[in-house]
């Protein structure tokens, strides 16, 4: 019996112990490893499609806070917005969550596309189409998102490999002439090799690309590159969107917006699950009881509009009368106002299922003008601008309605065509870009001096890169709001 | 001739006569061939008289002890002729004497183990009583022949029988708390004893990771929890509340009043920053990970808390955060028991939050409004202005949705047991039921919990034990967790507004509007949300022990915990909570397998003593979960969750798979040198498959010495010290509380939202890791045990010094490479602090009052954070929930409140203008404007101090007669807790019920006030909603009577006429008083960590009664 015990325990502890080794590699069951994972054609394009899912958390209202709320358009906000007061009042700090949001986010976008670039590349399974058509998502997808880091930060770090371990982390900012240059290679790369239309709504496709590119150029030729001659090539991107008749503007403004998927103007659109929604807009700007609003019409903003604009009598709400009473103005793009009528309110306002236009064709017209206008003045500009402007008349038979601009300076035409922008593309996410670009910051310390912590300054073409940016990768930060 | 022996040892005699008996055996045949004819009238004569007259007639010799004749006796011997044995039988008809002849040799001894037949085997009756010094009956004292199995008990007068069959049998008299006695039976058949009462604490036995020693020779730092004092506050669903205030260096904090909910429990500070920082849990030998209030502490015999390094070593890398050791309770040999237990409570909200009321709010509406108006000339005026009359058509209360929400909600709980044994077999077996209603709606905690504990001995060296627990619970939750929103009913409870009714003008619900994600009412919330968490726990653990060789042993055993769990959720149609309601269903089951296979070698040679103790440990969880996703949009509430299938639109089925497994090889050796020098060595080998593959494996050894001081002869005159112990230690103990798959490069699948769908998509998740290990903890532990006056005073007092270096610490990377953390071990911080438990008989006699008191100290210190990308220390890092509110800065404790310092309120524009803060104006808050030190550039400061400088705890037992009152104070000095409703609490926006104490002292012009700022209704309180600040900040010491309790024991003629043993009947409160400053609901609280009140579920008080029998 004795010997029995003993010869039990000692064959347990000495056949377990080789055994134990193997026992304690890991068998995961609910991920893979990457090498296991991409041997097929669908596998590489499953990883594409992932590069996608941080889009929706960059059109988040920390998002807007810098893209849309810091601008000359927008009146005061909910002191109720955790963080959004100071940043409307410039008082702006490098631990906000908007700094910090629009910053990892981008940056999540451009990881997961370096990984697939270069899995990519060394794919084997691949066609030589498909290898290029998916290497033109993914590379667009990088450029969209470094053009929203450059336009934001400045001069940025640019990885355009994946990290394999964490000897090459830190990076340097690069100057911001490089970093549009891999903008538009990417772009230029993505036009060439993407379909031309999407496997899916959502997914980019040649137009998505040619379209960007237009918004790349035009921004690159403002402040702070300067690169005139980059007119020319915003023209020609936007021209050939124009020009493909693939995009016809939708006949009522109203039309292009409380949709649940793409128009015939849209380009590239973040569309949301029916019913179930995400889109945080209406959050941010209803003004009926319950909403926090980040996103209100400036006083004068409201009064701006051309008499009979589509944009003005549909799009902002400054008598609405709900249930609970009368409400503050509010923008009405992306506003339910059916939830407001039924008093439904609150946490519904995320599950807004409305799309959230990237890119739309209407832009592409108000790009031509100003890019025209700036090569050669106004002359052939107009037809660009006056498309935009017929569209948004209340009554089409009404010439007095948003009347067709004509007889205008060069400086008038520009001062005209950024205006446009402002009334058909607010709450799209290019209000800030476009004050930046133009060297128009300033207009925010005109309109609303007296409600700023700090005064304007060229400190404020670029937002703070976030404190944990800086720390750890050794970078210098951006001049201070001060 | 008379040969009478001198009194020998024991140990002489027995030697003499086994051989003379051997002899005699083989010769006594011929022994009756002497027959001699003896003539003896003898009348009233001494034995010893009669036995000498047989010497004189005849040739036979006697041989016999003094003392075993019956002194006194008197026989009579009337014989004719007649042989020796004629005269013999006559002469010692009556006495407790037998003879045996051998040839011409006559021995007599005590009858009748001696008898002639069977010398060896004859079955004797011993009876006696055994007592203790002051001759009071000891019942239930264990009498049990040495070297055998067999034994019994004392009765309830002390006596005891017991039949012995071998006439050299030394018996063993042993009782709880006494020196035990070995007495040899020297031919008596009536043994009582005094046994000799052991100072009381040094002889209990402590049990200790894989075994268990005489707490006089333990050499770590262990808190022993009696179950008497675990179940003395009532209402405590969990095992760890009940350790509060009983063990010094156990900081236990009730987080959230929901019943059965889990709570916070810390030994010795905080360790770890990205590691997890619970104990392990080991119930009867199964190391568990967890343990909420799956378990029924009535059923608990003891806990212990094992502290140092010494202790915690065995456990390896899961000790560093201590152990909690509980042992179950066991059958006890003797007559079967029945004991049954219940109490009935009634708990109530402790404390209301006095927020004003409805025509006050009014009346701020319309202030904030009119300031908004003034501040934004031209703006569209703000309509939502309550004239005269509609104010003076509301009550001055309103609505009282604290009242709405909070119930008086009952608590009982039974306990049946059953126990009892023989030598050979001990069961304990029981069946528990627990039921505490939350104090909101709807809420409340149910367990069935059954146990069987059965102790088989097979043979002399092979036994076997099973211990086998199953519980099914039930959980309700409450909606509180939403800390602001979200429906979190705390939270919008307190800040609804009293002008809101429950239904609006249609009958619907109302809704808070003060936040988008307020949503419906919470008297709707508690009255309709479904959130009914029922589970299944099993714990089993077979054990065999085989006895290999004297004092080797070998154990074995198998354990399994085993959690199977439903979640159900379901939101109303009538709740904003969902459109068209919202459901979902999950299951979950947890799965773990423990071996674990030790050889445990005692021995006692000389003044040595020896106990070494190796062994074998393996260890598997596996988990699995299925979970349904919300589905929303249902036409009906009929099918709540029950037909997820029929919502418009349908739910996202999510399920999951986990495992880890643990390898480990241990050991321990105890020596002692004669008592007063001990000295433990101890190491645990792990492997565990979290880690990357080249650093699997980590040991941890530790050692301690102990002095018994009070042992040695120098410290024996002084009679005031009974017992003087030094003890020191210093080891290793590791931990490896991360998630799995940690080191493996993860391509995770995610939902794209494309084409008004969910689409799959995959993604890099995580970065091979080859370089994670444990994270190790080292501590230094002196330590000092003082019992005076024969135990009358104890003290026990301990330093500590923890350093746990290689954290397992999400150390940031730069996001711009698209990760925001990478886990490594980076980083160390420290503990270090001071225990002292002190307990008293302060009075004996008919009236007696004992205490016992026990202050814990503790400082954690993050001792380096790593080093940022330009080598310099890392300063400053956000970790986890905490965020930038609550960074971990160097230096420091662990999460602190970081931010501005709010100095006051602007009196004047000019102030604000003058201050650095030019768009501020009179009314504002004033926030300090020079920067704060930590970081550069920054204004924020560090603010708070949540870990107390002490916690104590105070429990006082009285008996008078049959009364007994026990009063058990807990508390916390010099910590402050956030508050963070404050947020809301005192903003004068008008959209959120501010406390009656902000709106008495706002900001008004003429009126001023430095404490609150202006009404107006988008701006009041904004900045300091922005930022964190020091407005949050509470002071959260306090002293709480935690239970009192006043018992009733009735007296035993009175049980007699019931049948009963023992009858007790009691009333308690809990919590019925706390001396705090604290404005919110309770001091005690905590959410990720402690001192953060974010809405949780307010504590309560309760008054209880109960019964205690045995049966």
């Amino acid at each position: 019996m004795k010997k029995i015990f003993l010869i039990i325990s000692a064959l347990m502890i000495g056949l377990l112990e080789p055994g134990c080794k193997k026992a304690l590699v890991e068998d995961p069951k609910t991920f893979v490893s990457p090498d296991a994972f991409f041997t097929t054609p669908a596998s590489y394009d499953l990883g594409v499609v992932g590069i996608y899912r941080t889009i929706p958390a960059t059109l988040g209202g920390n998002g807007w806070l810098t893209r849309e709320s810091f601008s000359d358009i927008i009146g005061p906000v909910s002191g109720a917005y955790e963080q959004g007061l100071p940043v409307w009042q410039n008082n702006h700090q490098p631990f906000f969550y908007n700094v910090r949001d629009q910053w990892t986010n981008h940056y999540s976008i451009v990881k997961d596309a370096n990984v697939m670039i270069k899995r990519l590349d060394e794919a084997t399974v691949l066609s030589a189409a498909q290898k290029k058509a998916l290497l033109g998502e993914a590379k667009f997808l990088r450029a969209y998102a470094y053009f929203q880091l450059v336009q934001l930060y400045g001069d940025i770090p640019l990885p355009i490999a994946p990290l394999v371990d964490l000897s090459n982390v830190q990076i340097a900012r690069s100057p911001q002439a490089d970093v549009y240059k891999l903008i538009i290679d990417d772009l230029t790369f993505a036009e060439t090799n993407l379909p031309d239309r999407a496997a899916i709504v959502g997914r980019a496709y040649k137009w998505a690309a040619t379209a960007l590119l237009a918004k790349v150029y035009l921004t690159t030729a403002g402040n702070p590159l300067n690169i005139t001659a980059n007119y020319a090539n915003a023209k020609a991107k936007a021209l050939a969107i124009i020009n493909s008749g693939n995009f016809p503007l939708v006949s009522d403004y109203a039309k292009v917006f409380h949709n649940t998927t793409y128009t015939s103007e849209s380009i590239w659109e973040q569309t949301y699950q029916t019913e179930v929604g995400g889109n945080s807009l209406m959050s941010n700007s209803a003004t009926a009881p319950g909403y926090v609003y980040i996103l209100t019409p400036a006083t004068w903003f409201i009064n701006s509009f051309p008499v009979g604009d589509q944009r003005r009598v549909w799009g902002i709400r400054d008598t609405y009368v709900a249930p609970s009473g009368a409400l503050a103005p509010f923008f009405a793009k992306f506003v339910n106002l059916a939830w407001i009528d039924n008093g439904t309110i609150t946490d519904n306002a995320g599950r807004l299922d409305y799309t959230i236009p990237l890119l739309r064709s209407a832009e592409m017209y108000l790009i031509a003008a100003e890019a025209e206008n700036e090569q050669n003045g106004p002359a052939n500009a107009y037809q660009y601008i006056n498309i935009i402007r017929e569209r948004a008349r209340v009554n089409k038979a009404d010439p007095t309605n948003v009347p067709d601009l004509a007889g205008l300076s060069k400086d008038q035409f520009r001062d005209a065509v950024l205006m446009e922008r402002k009334w058909e593309l607010h709450l799209e996410g290019s209000t800030w870009y476009d004050l930046k670009r133009t060297n128009r910051l300033t207009r925010i310390q005109t309109i609303r001096g007296a409600t700023l912590t700090h005064p304007i300054g060229t400190y404020n073409n670029t937002w703070l890169i976030p404190d944990i940016e800086v720390t750890n990768n050794n970078i210098p930060q951006n001049p201070l709001y001060q | 001739m008379t040969m009478s022996w001198p009194d020998f040892s024991q140990i002489v005699l027995i030697m003499k006569l086994t051989a003379f008996f051997i002899i005699a055996a083989l010769i006594q045949v011929s022994a009756r061939s002497f027959g001699q004819q003896i003539t003896l009238h003898e009348k009233n004569a001494t034995v010893e008289g009669v036995l000498k007259q047989i010497e004189k007639q005849s040739n036979y010799h006697f041989l016999f002890k003094v003392s075993d004749l019956p002194a006194g006796a008197k026989v009579t011997v009337n014989i004719d002729k007649g042989s020796v044995e004629q005269v013999l039988d006559q002469c010692l008809a009556n006495q407790p004497l037998s003879y045996t002849i051998i040839n011409r040799m006559i021995v007599i001894r005590k009858n009748p183990a001696y008898a002639v037949s069977n010398p060896e085997r004859v079955i004797q009756t011993i009876k006696g009583k055994i007592t203790d010094e002051k001759g009071q009956p000891l019942p239930g004292a264990s009498i049990k022949i040495k070297g055998t199995s067999k034994g019994v008990m004392t009765d309830a007068d002390g006596n005891y029988s017991l039949d012995v069959d071998d006439p050299k049998a030394v018996l063993e008299f042993s009782f709880i708390g006494f020196e035990p006695q070995a007495v040899g039976l020297n031919g008596r058949t009536e043994i009582s004893i005094q046994l000799k009462e052991l100072p009381k604490s040094l002889s209990e036995i402590v049990v200790i990771g894989y075994g268990s020693v005489k707490k006089s020779d333990i050499t770590g730092s262990v808190s022993s929890v009696s179950a008497e004092k675990l179940t003395q506050v009532k209402g405590v669903s969990n095992v760890a509340g009940g350790l509060q205030g009983h063990a010094a260096g156990v900081q236990v904090i009730e987080r959230s009043g929901q019943p059965g909910e889990s709570l916070s429990i810390k030994i010795r500070g905080t360790n770890s920053i990205g590691g997890g920082n619970d104990a392990l849990y080991v119930v009867d030998g199964l190391p568990l990970d967890g343990l909420s209030s799956q378990l029924n502490p009535s059923d608990i015999e003891s806990i212990e808390v094992l502290k140092d390094a010494s202790s915690t070593a065995i456990y390896g890398s899961r000790g560093a955060n201590g152990v909690v050791i509980i042992t179950t309770k066991k059958g006890k040999e003797g007559k079967v028991k029945v004991a049954y237990s219940a109490y009935y409570g009634v708990q109530s909200l402790r404390h209301k939050i006095d927020v004003i009321g409805a025509r006050d709010f009014a009346n701020l509406q319309n202030e904030a409004n009119g300031n908004w108006n003034t501040d934004n000339p031209g703006a569209t005026v703000k309509k939502r202005i309550w004239t005269a009359g509609q104010i003076d058509s509301l009550t001055a209360q309103g609505t009282d949705w604290q009242n709405l929400v909070y119930q008086h909600a009952p608590v009982q709980n039974h306990d049946l047991s059953v126990s009892g044994g023989n030598a050979d077999t001990r069961f304990y077996t029981s069946f528990g039921y627990f039921n505490q209603t939350g104090t909101i709606l709807n809420s409340g905690f149910q367990r069935y919990s059954f146990r069987s504990n059965v102790d088989q001995k097979i043979n002399e060296r092979l036994s076997a034990s099973v211990n086998l627990s199953l519980q099914q619970s039930n959980y309700a939750q409450g909606n509180y967790f939403n800390a602001d929103g979200g429906g979190g009913i705390p939270f919008t409870t307190m800040v609804m507004p009293p002008t809101q009714g429950v239904y609006d003008a249609n009958g619907k619900y109302t809704i808070f509007t003060g936040v988008p994600w307020g949503q419906t009412n919470p008297y709707a919330v508690s009255q309709l949300e479904y959130r009914y968490n029922p589970s299944l726990r099993i714990l089993g653990n077979v054990q065999v022990t085989y006895q290999i060789a004297d004092g080797l042993k070998f154990k074995s055993s198998a354990g399994i915990d085993n959690n199977w769990s439903r979640s159900d959720y379901y939101a109303p149609i009538a709740l904003s909570l969902y459109t068209g309601g919202g459901a979902s269903q999950s299951y979950g089951n947890g799965a773990t397998f423990v071996n674990e296979n030790l050889l445990n070698y005692t021995r006692n040679f000389g003044k040595h003593s020896l106990d070494v103790v190796t062994g074998f440990s393996y260890n598997t969880t596996k988990s699995q979960n299925l979970s349904s996703g919300t589905a929303q949009g249902f036409l009906t509430d009929i099918y709540q969750n029950n037909n997820i299938n029929a919502a418009s639109i349908k739910a996202v089925v999510s399920n999951g798979y986990n495992d880890n497994k643990l390898v480990s090889y241990l050991g321990r050796m105890n020596y002692g040198y004669a008592g007063k020098y001990l000295l433990t060595l101890t190491g645990r080998y792990d492997g565990s498959s979290r880690f990357s593959e080249n650093h699997k494996y980590g040991f941890f050894p530790s050692g301690a010495l102990g002095w018994r001081v009070s042992e040695e002869s120098f410290m024996k005159n002084i009679r005031a010290i009974s017992n003087l112990k030094l003890r020191g230690s210093y080891g290793l103990s590791g931990n490896q509380a991360i998630g799995n798959y940690q080191t493996l490069g993860q391509l995770s699948n995610t939902n794209v939202r494309l084409n008004n769908a969910l689409i799959t998509g995959y993604y890099l998740s995580l970065l091979e890791n080859k370089n994670l290990k444990w994270e190790t903890t080292a501590q230094f532990d002196l330590g000092l045990d003082l019992g005076l006056f024969n135990g009358r005073i104890e003290f026990t007092v301990d330093y500590y010094d923890k350093r746990t270096t290689d954290l397992l610490l999400n150390v940031n990377l730069p996001t711009s490479s698209g990760y925001s953390t990478v886990l490594q071990n980076v980083g160390a911080v420290g503990n270090k602090g001071y225990e002292f438990l002190m307990s008293t008989k302060n009075l004996t006699g008919a009236f007696t009052w004992n205490s016992t008191l026990t202050i814990s100290h503790n400082r954690t210190k993050i001792l380096d954070l790593g080093k940022d990308a330009r080598g310099n220390p890392v300063t400053y890092k956000e970790v986890g929930s905490g965020g930038n509110w609550f960074p971990m800065i160097l230096g420091q404790s662990m999460q602190q409140l970081f931010g501005y310092k709010v100095l006051g309120v602007y009196q004047t524009d000019a102030e604000a203008v003058s201050n650095g803060e030019p768009n501020k104006r009179a009314g504002d808050y004033k926030f300090q404007t020079t920067p704060g030190g930590v970081l550069p550039n920054d204004n924020r400061v560090l603010l708070s101090r949540f870990e107390p400088k002490f916690t104590f705890g105070f429990n006082n037992s009285f008996a008078y007669k049959n009364f007994s009152l026990s009063v058990l104070l807990v508390g916390s000095y010099g910590n402050d807790v956030a508050n963070e409703f404050r947020k809301y609490n005192i903003t004068l926006n008008g959209l959120w019920a501010p406390t009656q104490e902000a709106y008495d002292n706002r900001w008004r012009p003429g009126t001023g006030s430095n404490k609150y700022d202006r009404p107006q209704a988008a701006n009041s309180g904004s900045s300091i909603r922005d930022y964190a600040n020091s407005l949050w900040l509470e002071n959260g010491s306090y002293l709480r009577v935690r239970d009192i309790t006043l018992a009733y024991d009735f007296k035993s003629a009175f049980l007699k006429a019931i049948k009963l043993s023992s009858l007790q009947v009691y009333v308690s409160g809990q919590n019925l008083f706390t001396v705090t400053q604290y404005k919110g609901y309770d001091p005690e609280v905590a959410n990720s960590f402690n001192g953060w009140d974010r809405g949780s579920y307010p504590s309560s008080k309760a008054v209880t009664a109960g019964v205690k029998a045995n049966f």
